[in-house]
């Protein structure tokens, strides 16, 4: 079980969770006509770097019009989906059978004669490179949670900042987060190798 | 009607005095006792019962990660350059 805190502070945080945040699929112009489509993730956690956090902040809290200099700014910030572990098992996170109708892979829980099964072990230890499970405190207002790695994506960190209070969730604690930070990395600089 | 005969009242329903109900059963039953009541014009519903009786079977419910992500499509007419 991870660590939480709901306190929230001046700046966006590595491990921060945030709801209703969308991700923008794609914008089409035509005929003077403009349609954008966007998916809204019911929650997701920021996994840019916490320093990187830290020295954007600091940029943006300088009262000065003109900054010695913009080295520091940040145009967006890396977030990844939380999944609820229950849809997730089931493969049907990312279908509501109306806007959106992927088919995902499941993870069995229950094997023969009831015994849980090894892929879900792995699941819940941490063991799945793509995966992150978080299992949240009972006085969190969270269900237990799965952090799809490959799912993503950056959002403006400006439009961000504007609705921070209001969308602010909870803050995973530093070890905790750092954890998740380092598996996200991991997940990321692998190298895959075609079958021979 | 005093709170007190209205809180009898509940007491007496055998439904939720029954021990072979669930948790979530008792919740269902509780709500559709609610709802059946309000209907009934010379009955004065006891609220703080209710509210009491809801606040225990849902203290431990979470709120967050309950819903899918979902799609939105956005369409308008662009202005004249």
């Amino acid at each position: 079980m991870i660590k939480v805190t709901k306190e929230i502070t001046g700046r966006i945080n590595q491990g921060d969770i945030y709801r209703d945040i969308e991700y923008i699929e794609s914008v089409e112009i035509a005929n003077k006509e403009i349609k954008i489509s966007k998916i809204i993730f019911p929650l997701v956690i920021v996994l840019t770097q916490d320093c990187d956090l830290q020295q954007d902040s600091a940029y943006r809290i300088e009262d000065t019009e003109t900054p010695n200099s913009d080295n520091r700014k940040l145009f967006s910030i890396i977030v990844a989906p939380l999944y609820n572990e229950e849809m997730f098992l089931a493969g049907e996170h990312l279908n509501d059978d109306e806007t959106i109708t992927m088919k995902m892979a499941g993870i069995p829980k229950f094997g023969k004669k009831k015994k849980i099964t090894s892929q879900y072990n792995n699941l819940v230890k941490n063991e799945t490179p793509r995966y992150h499970h978080l299992a949240f405190p009972d006085d969190i207002d969270i269900v237990d949670s799965v952090i799809d790695f490959k799912h993503y994506f950056t959002i403006n960190i400006d439009n961000l900042m504007k609705d921070k209070n209001e969308k602010f969730v909870c803050k995973i604690s530093e070890l905790y987060r750092e954890n998740v930070s380092q598996r996200f990395a991991f997940f990321l600089s692998r190298i895959g190798l075609p079958n021979q | 009607m005093s709170n007190h005969s209205v809180e009898s009242e509940y007491l007496k329903d055998d439904s939720l005095t029954s021990t072979s109900s669930s948790k979530e059963t008792i919740a269902e039953k509780t709500e559709n006792i609610t709802s059946n009541i309000s209907l009934k014009a010379d009955r004065a519903i006891d609220k703080s019962y209710s509210t009491d009786v809801e606040n225990t079977e849902t203290d431990d419910i979470k709120t967050y990660g309950l819903s899918k992500p979902k799609r939105v499509i956005i369409t308008g007419i662009t202005k004249n350059d």
